[in-house]
């Protein structure tokens, strides 16, 4: 399912759009298209244990990734490096699961992840039920999915 | 004022250290840990003034690490301010009730930080700078 056919879009792009601009002072345009990623990316997923179980996967082209640390890094970005990239992806997906939880999710029903875990493509997207979002910033591309039946049936609840 | 940064990434640790200068504490001592063991064996060696913890960690995690520093009558009076985006409503009531000065959402701002960070200095703590 794609950004256009979620119900989860009114919650997940403004979600978004708040947390880069927050982190990295960039703009976010959602896309309508899920673009192709190739092996000049890289992915990050995290697993929701409960009250759901389910699955958040970020990939983003190294470009992209490169730019946002840079950002966030500012006056220290001298010390980016493959691993502080990667902990920056880590902990971009982190964030936007755990907000996204706690948006979806009754106030009074707390929820459990799991640690943020890194792959490389090639990117397949997952077996169904999955709903993807994807988003552009200055020509670049990242895409965030969530995958695990008991999760993506919350949607339609 | 030295004041421990607990969390299991680099990257929030960074950030977190940049929006406290930001908020006035550049004169703090930074300690930085990476779960809730490593940050009871730093501040049980170097005592801390303000603990900030993520929650989930690898190892030991911050509601954990809560519950030792409240337990432990060496540390109990120490303010622990949870950052994390796992804080909905009924976790920040739990967080609460065990004894957290506060629960702030990430990604956190100079500003969100030094609102609550100022109920914590009327109350007798002290900012580097202030």
């Amino acid at each position: 399912m794609t950004s256009e056919e979620s119900n989860w879009t009114g919650i997940m792009v403004p979600l978004i759009s708040e947390i880069i601009e927050n982190t990295a002072f960039t703009e976010v345009m959602p896309s309508e298209t899920t673009p192709q990623y190739d092996l000049a990316a890289c992915g990050a997923s995290l697993l929701v244990h409960d009250p759901v179980q389910g699955e958040f996967q970020l990939i983003m082209e190294n470009s992209l990734l490169k730019y946002l640390a840079s950002i966030v890094y500012g006056s220290m970005a001298g010390e980016l490096n493959e691993q502080s990239e990667g902990d920056f992806l880590d902990e971009l997906l982190n964030t936007i699961a755990g907000r996204f939880l706690s948006a979806i999710l009754p106030e009074d029903k707390s929820f459990t992840l799991g640690i943020p875990e890194r792959f490389c493509g090639p990117f397949n997207v997952p077996a169904p039920p999955v709903s993807s979002w994807s988003f552009v910033i200055e020509g670049m591309c990242f895409t965030l999915l969530a995958t695990g039946e008991s999760l993506v049936a919350l949607e339609n609840r | 004022m030295r004041i421990a940064i607990v969390d299991d990434s680099g990257t929030a640790r960074m950030f977190i250290r940049r929006c406290l200068e930001i908020a006035g504490f550049q004169g703090a001592e930074i300690i930085e840990a990476e779960n809730g063991k490593d940050a009871l064996e730093k501040i049980r060696n170097a005592p801390v003034d303000l603990l900030l913890t993520d929650l989930t960690m690898p190892v030991m995690d911050g509601t954990t690490l809560l519950k030792w520093i409240k337990a432990n009558p060496k540390l109990s009076a120490l303010p622990v301010l949870v950052i994390s985006s796992a804080g909905n409503p009924a976790k920040e009531i739990e967080l609460k009730a065990l004894g957290a000065m506060g629960v702030l959402d990430k990604p956190v701002s100079p500003a969100k930080l030094n609102m609550l960070l100022r109920d914590f200095l009327e109350k007798g703590g002290q900012a580097g700078d202030q």
